[in-house]
């Protein structure tokens, strides 16, 4: 079984940290998106569990992952093969050149234009980390995952059967 | 609550349990939004399971911010509830509603007119909710509109008799259910495992336990003692039984489920409940019907709980803050057992008073008139 477990508030972390231990231990695959990391300071999850921060959720996304290529890795990788022997210098030089031009349009356009397509936030620009899993089921663990649920699932017409959506696992099969 | 569905569940054609639990959210002002949204949730995620006694449980998130009175939290119990049926009427021929405002006046919103509606009360905290203006005057509403309205002891009847002298014959007193499985099977033959179950509060008496404990450790240091509970007072606990040396003997546990509990109930030798008020004392009846003797004070509860078998089950001791009534009484239970203690006879006797077959028909004949 494949579980989606939203935990953003951290108010119900033991039964999180249980359930999705329960997931891995019985051969399925469960990712956690947690909110704040220091609230989840003293809680074990057991190996084999995914946790996600949702504030970096929108990184995941393959317009983000897009624009770190276009802006940085593939630039770096160029600059990195040529700025060899006699090069060196010159080139590293247009590098840093580059990373702070770089920089100034990823935080002047690209940044704004990308808030403008996710109004929602990192949620919202992470929704492929639903569409692309296919996960079996998203457990909502608590209130303030109630709004992010609603959004992973827009579009989902109500008589889909997944994903199955429960407010823990233990509430799930009839 | 779980007892309670157990046991009456049973006999009846369909039995159905609405748990609304309280969700904190931390950020107020996301309040509206959350509460939308698990509204617009529920027509996916709330389904019915199967639970105890072949009755079927709906798990109702009620998101609740901040410190709210109880009146509050009862009216975001009934919107989390309304929102779950979906706009209709409970579908029940009787409802049983567990504590005055967040079970009994939300039952009352979402009964269908007509069908019975009855409550039992639980709650050791009533002054808290009495003291609240608008909390009062609901659970007025409750006790006024209510077919019955129970109270699980005469410490729970008491403050609410005196609140509302007019409702006084309409609040009568019932049992709670307690589970009478099997008897353990290696009667106890010494007093040396030490059992503590509950929340880790001043009320518990749990700060005393520990100094008794340490006295009679002191003296037998063979003695253990494992601490079952959560709560405000664990950092300080662990230190004290740190500065007493004490590490090696005692073994703080956490909160476990109840089946997990009543399993260390039944693996224990002692139940020492050193609480300063109880309102019925599940946890000392459930350790009688395992057959582990128990040393409990007279926190009110328990002296009508155990009337006519308080040797049978161990030692019962006053309620002072002096860690010496426990640990003399211990030693008075020690100095007579197993001789002088009959847990089976006291079994048998409160087995008919809290078995679920007992309780069950209580229940059953509130709500359905006597057979």
């Amino acid at each position: 079984m494949r579980v989606l477990f939203l935990a953003a508030d951290g108010t119900r972390r033991r039964a999180v940290a249980d359930e999705s231990a329960r997931v891995v231990a019985e051969g399925g695959r469960a990712v956690v998106v947690i909110g704040k990391e220091k609230t989840w300071r003293d809680t074990d999850f057991a190996p084999g569990v995914e946790l996600v921060v949702r504030a970096g959720l929108d990184l995941r996304s393959p317009a983000r992952s897009m624009e770190w290529l276009l802006l940085f890795r593939l630039p770096r990788k160029v600059y990195r093969t040529v700025g060899r022997g006699p090069l060196r210098g010159p080139v590293s030089a247009m590098g840093r050149l580059h990373e702070r031009v770089a920089l100034s349009m990823q935080r002047g356009v690209v940044l704004p234009l990308h808030r403008r397509r996710y109004k929602d936030g990192p949620i919202d620009g992470g929704k492929h980390i639903l569409h692309g899993s296919s996960f079996d089921v998203i457990v909502v663990a608590d209130s303030a995952s109630m709004p992010d649920a609603l959004k992973l699932l827009a579009g989902a017409k109500a008589d889909e059967v997944r994903p199955e959506v429960a407010y823990s696992l233990a509430h799930l099969h009839a | 609550m779980q007892a309670m569905v157990a046991a009456t569940a049973p006999g009846c054609t369909k039995a159905t349990v609405y748990h609304c639990d309280p969700w904190p959210v931390r950020d107020a002002a996301k309040l509206p939004a959350v509460r939308k949204a698990n509204v617009r949730l529920m027509k996916r995620a709330l389904r019915p399971v199967p639970t105890v006694g072949g009755a079927e449980l709906v798990y109702v998130p009620t998101p609740i911010t901040g410190r709210p009175t109880f009146a509050e939290r009862a009216h975001a119990h009934s919107e989390a509830l309304g929102a779950a049926l979906g706009g209709e009427f409970l579908d029940a021929d009787a409802v049983h509603a567990h504590v005055g405002l967040r079970g009994g006046w939300v039952a009352l919103q979402h009964a269908r007119p007509g069908v019975p509606v009855h409550v039992t009360e639980h709650a050791t905290f009533l002054d808290q909710v009495l003291d609240q203006p608008d909390s009062r005057a609901m659970y007025e509403e409750v006790l006024a509109r209510c077919t019955g309205f129970h109270a699980v002891g005469e410490p729970v009847r008491e403050p609410l008799v005196a609140a509302f002298p007019k409702y006084a014959d309409k609040i009568g007193l019932i049992p709670n259910a307690i589970p009478f499985g099997p008897p353990r099977a290696e009667p106890v033959t010494e007093l040396r495992r030490w059992l503590f179950v509950g929340s880790l509060i001043e009320r518990k008496g749990v700060g005393l336990l520990v100094e008794a404990f340490a006295s009679c450790h002191a003296k037998d240091p063979r003695l253990t003692l494992t601490i079952l509970g959560e709560g405000g007072m664990l950092a300080g606990l662990k230190g004290r039984v740190a500065e007493l040396g004490l590490g090696d003997s005692v073994t703080f546990v956490g909160s476990v489920t109840s089946d997990v509990a009543l399993r260390m109930i039944g693996d224990h030798d002692l139940l020492v409940h050193a609480s300063r008020l109880e309102t019925f004392g599940m946890t000392i009846v459930e350790a009688v019907a395992c057959g582990t003797p128990v040393l409990v004070t007279r926190s009110g509860g328990p002296d009508a709980t155990l009337l006519g078998v308080e040797d049978a089950v161990g030692e019962m001791i006053d309620v002072t803050d002096d860690p010496a009534t426990i640990s003399e009484g211990y030693w008075r239970l020690r100095d007579r057992f197993p001789a002088g203690v009959d847990l089976a006879r006291a079994r048998e006797v409160l087995s008919a008073r809290y078995g679920f077959e007992a309780v069950g028909k209580i229940h059953h004949d509130l709500w359905f008139g006597e057979e």
